[in-house]
C-alpha cells in the first residue's frame, strides 16, 4: 500500500505525536505557561459573562423582587451563621486551648483570591455543580487538598488537581468531594461529608447514639490537614434515623449559592 | 503561499477565540446552554463545507487550547476531536451521496453522539473517578439529548446561512414544478 506524501491523516498523526512528545517531556510547558498567562484576563472576563448571563437567567425564572430579598437574606444568615460558629469555636477553644501557648496559630494562614475561568462542563454529564478552574496554581503556593472559602468564609470545596499557574476544585455538593466534618452539637460528631447529586451534601455513618438535630451547623473539623478547623460548610436540614439501623445519615445544605462563584480564596496552612 | 499563511493564521485566530468561549464562556452557562459543543459544531461545518485537510487543521487547534487548559490528559481533545472528523468523513463518503440539510443534520447529531460515547469510553477507562459506567447514568444520557438538540438546532441554522451565502448547495430541480 502506498501512503501519500501529502496524506492529511499522516501530517495530522505526526503533529499530534511531536505536540504530545514535547509536552511529556517538558519542553513546551513554557510556551503553554505563557499563552494561559496571556489569556487569563479574557478567560476571566468570559467566564464573568457567563456568569451574569447565568445569573439573570435564573433570576428570570421567579419574581425579581423575591429573589432579591432571598438572597440578601440568604447572606445574612450565612454572615450570621459564619459569626455564630466562629464565636462558639473561639469560645470552645479557649476553654480547651487557653493554656496552649501555639493556640493562635490555628488562624495563622495565608489565602490566595483566585478568579473561576471555567467550569468542567463538557464530557461531565449534566449534573450541576461540576468542578471549578482558578487562574491560580502551584506557582502561586497552591497544593492538593487545600480548603477553598467563597468571600463570606463559608466553604465551597478544595483542590482536586494542580497545574503550573491553574487548579481544578471540587465543590462541596459534588460526588466524591470529601471533607473531614463535625457537627456544632453537644458531642461534636464528627464525620466525612460528601457532595450529593451537585445539590446538596450529605452526611453519612454518624452513630445512632449522637444527638443530631435539623439546624445544627456543620464545619470542618481540621482533621484534614490542610484544610482548618471552623469553615462553615452548612446546616442540617434532614436526619434520617431508622430504629433497625446502625448509623443516620444528615443531609445539609451549603449556605452559598455554588453556581454564581466568580472568585474564590484558598486558605494555605 | 503568503495567502495560504494569511488563510492559515485566520484560521488559528477564529479557532482559538472559539476555544476561549467554550472554555470560559459556555461553561458557566446554565443548564441546557453549557451543553453546547460549540467547537464540533464548528469542526462539522468545516468538514461539510470545506474539507476534511482544513478540518483537521482546526480540530488540531482547538483540540491544543482545550487540552492545555482543561485538566484532562494532554491528547485528550486532540485525538477526540480528530476521531470524529474521521466518522463524519466516513459517513460522509459511504453513507451520504449528496450535500443536503439532510447530510448536515444526520452527520451533526451522529458525531455528537459518536464524540460523547468516545469521551465517555476514554474517560471511564483511563480516570478513576468514574465508579459508575456511563452507560447507566442519567446525566450522561441527559447530556447526549442536549448536545444532539443543540447540534440539531445548529445545522439548522448553519445551513440556511451557507444557502444564503453560497451558490453550491442551492436546491437544483431537474423537472420545474408550479405550486399553481
Amino acid at each position: 500500500m502506498k501512503i501519500k506524501k501529502n496524506n492529511p491523516i499522516l501530517i495530522f498523526l505526526v503533529v499530534f505525536g511531536l505536540l504530545v512528545f514535547l509536552h511529556g517531556i517538558g519542553a513546551s510547558r513554557p510556551m503553554e505557561n505563557f499563552i494561559l498567562n496571556i489569556f487569563k484576563p479574557l478567560n476571566s472576563r468570559f467566564y464573568s459573562w457567563g456568569n451574569s448571563f447565568s445569573r439573570s437567567y435564573q433570576d428570570r425564572a421567579t419574581q425579581a423582587s423575591l429573589l432579591a430579598q432571598v438572597d440578601s437574606l440568604t447572606k445574612e444568615v450565612a454572615l450570621l451563621t459564619v459569626a455564630n460558629s466562629q464565636e462558639k469555636e473561639l469560645m470552645d477553644e479557649n476553654a480547651k486551648l487557653r493554656s496552649q501557648l501555639n493556640f493562635l496559630a490555628v488562624n495563622n494562614f495565608k489565602a490566595v483570591a483566585a478568579e473561576v475561568v471555567s467550569r468542567e462542563s463538557l464530557n461531565e454529564g449534566t449534573e450541576e455543580g461540576q468542578d471549578l478552574i482558578v487562574n491560580k496554581g502551584s506557582h502561586d503556593g497552591l497544593a492538593l487538598g487545600q480548603g477553598v472559602v467563597n468571600e463570606e468564609g463559608l466553604i465551597i470545596g478544595k483542590i482536586i488537581e494542580v497545574k503550573e499557574t491553574s487548579a481544578k476544585i471540587c465543590l462541596t455538593t459534588s460526588q466524591d468531594c470529601k471533607l473531614a466534618a463535625s457537627i456544632q452539637n453537644s458531642t461534636k460528631t464528627q464525620g466525612i461529608t460528601d457532595g450529593d447529586l451537585g445539590l446538596t451534601i450529605k452526611m453519612n455513618y454518624i452513630p445512632q447514639l449522637e444527638k443530631i438535630t435539623v439546624g445544627d451547623t456543620v464545619i470542618t473539623s481540621g482533621l484534614g490537614d490542610k484544610i482548618p478547623r471552623g469553615l462553615v460548610i452548612g446546616k442540617i436540614t434532614e436526619v434520617r434515623n431508622e430504629s433497625n439501623e446502625v448509623w443516620q445519615d444528615a443531609t445539609i445544605e451549603p449556605l452559598v449559592n455554588l453556581n454564581n462563584l466568580t472568585v474564590v480564596t484558598i486558605i494555605i496552612l | 503561499m503568503l495567502k495560504n499563511v494569511w488563510q492559515i493564521l485566520i484560521l488559528v485566530g477564529i479557532i482559538s477565540f472559539l476555544a476561549l468561549l467554550q472554555f470560559s464562556f459556555i461553561s458557566s452557562l446554565p443548564n441546557p446552554f453549557r451543553q453546547i459543543n460549540l467547537l464540533l459544531i464548528v469542526l462539522i461545518f468545516i468538514l461539510f463545507f470545506l474539507d476534511f485537510r482544513i478540518a483537521s487543521i482546526s480540530a488540531l487547534i482547538a483540540g491544543f487550547w482545550l487540552d492545555v487548559m482543561s485538566f484532562n490528559f494532554f491528547g485528550f481533545y486532540i485525538i477526540i476531536f480528530f476521531l470524529c472528523l474521521l466518522f463524519a468523513e466516513w459517513i460522509l463518503k459511504n453513507w451520504l451521496t449528496n450535500r443536503s440539510f439532510y447530510s448536515l443534520l444526520a452527520i451533526m447529531v451522529g458525531t455528537t453522539f459518536f464524540y460523547n460515547i468516545l469521551a465517555a469510553i476514554i474517560l471511564y477507562v483511563s480516570s478513576t473517578d468514574y465508579a459508575v459506567f456511563f452507560l447507566v447514568q442519567k446525566n450522561f444520557w441527559l447530556a447526549v439529548a442536549y448536545q444532539s438538540a443543540w447540534s440539531f438546532l445548529s445545522a439548522l441554522i448553519l445551513f440556511n446561512l451557507a444557502v444564503l451565502v453560497s451558490k453550491r448547495i442551492k436546491p437544483f430541480f431537474l423537472e420545474k414544478k408550479s405550486f399553481v
